[in-house]
């Protein structure tokens, strides 16, 4: 039997830039648009679904002057990402 | 593969794997090292090294002069290269081993400086007379640095490094003779500083091109 596999992490940017924050301890917006090659506004709305789910977290600050958008994944987000990985080996374990 | 992705595409379960595994080592590339520091560190104590044991051999005045400017060095070229670092552009992404070795980093040079401190401390209060033994603490912590480094960046020859500087920090405590410990020093830091360097800048050199 297939465990349904998480819809907020079933599109292919979202799953991005949770993979990407999954290795690091927090990411600038930037370098997040730059590694999944996507547009800011499509990322930011990406980005905002993912926050209300309540997977990452996002913190507006000023560095040198300028505002700086970080990102970091929560604890949720993790365990979410890990049970995502486990249900996608299944299936794939599964396939003839 | 996945060029500008879309929130809409449909992939399939195997895409989605190597598309997590191509973001997964896409972050962890970040933390790489160009070696150039272990080249300068390591020439740096590689001419101290050799340089007095070529003083000692011979005999020439003054046979500590070099090590007495190998810190002075340090600290500026230390200074700079924060200095540079901090110019070039700050840091987009914090992944956990450069956190880890940079709290790793403080403490490390915080216990070198309080080594260093208090060698100079006891020949100040202990009439400079007694002939204690201390050259290969100073290969011994600089193992322990370059084993987390190693570790870090998952970099084999940083580690058998690491193990050699032990070595050596271990045999210059039975060997009686100063220059051939320096000589011991001079063998430790040449594999295992710059052979180790090379390789990074190397490395590094190829990931670029």
């Amino acid at each position: 039997m297939f465990k349904d596999l998480d819809p907020i992490l079933h599109t292919p940017l979202r799953l991005a830039i949770v993979s990407l924050l999954i290795s690091v301890k927090e990411a600038e917006f930037t370098y997040i648009r730059d590694k999944t090659k996507s547009t800011a506004g499509n990322l930011s709305v990406q980005m905002n679904k993912l926050k209300d789910a309540g997977y990452i977290e996002i913190r507006k600050q000023f560095k040198d002057n300028y505002p700086q958008t970080v990102c970091m994944i929560t604890p949720e987000g993790i365990k979410a990402f890990e049970q995502y990985v486990t249900n996608l080996q299944s299936y794939l374990n599964t396939k003839p | 593969m996945h060029e500008n992705l879309t929130p809409e595409e449909n992939i399939s379960e195997a895409e989605k794997l190597e598309l997590i595994h191509q973001m997964i080592n896409s972050a962890r590339d970040e933390h790489s090292e160009n070696g150039l520091g272990w080249i300068v560190w390591g020439i740096i104590l590689f001419v101290a090294s050799l340089g007095t044991y070529f003083m000692l051999e011979y005999q020439l005045k003054g046979s500590f002069w070099l090590w007495n400017i190998v810190f002075p060095i340090g600290l500026v070229l230390i200074f700079i290269s924060v200095i540079r670092r901090k110019k070039r552009q700050h840091k987009r992404s914090l992944t956990y081993a450069q956190e880890l070795l940079e709290r790793m980093g403080i403490g490390f040079f915080a216990s070198l400086l309080a080594m260093i401190a208090g060698i100079n401390l006891y020949f100040m209060t202990s009439n400079g007379t007694s002939d204690i033994e201390f050259w290969g603490f100073f290969y011994i912590i600089y193992a322990f640095w370059m084993y987390i480094h190693g570790s870090a960046l998952k970099f084999r020859p940083l580690i058998i490094g690491a193990v050699l500087n032990w070595i050596a920090g271990v045999a210059m405590f039975v060997i009686a003779e100063m220059k051939y410990e320096m000589l011991t020093g001079a063998i430790a830091i040449l594999l295992g500083y710059l052979v180790p360097g090379y390789l990074l800048f190397v490395q590094s050199k190829k990931l670029k091109s």
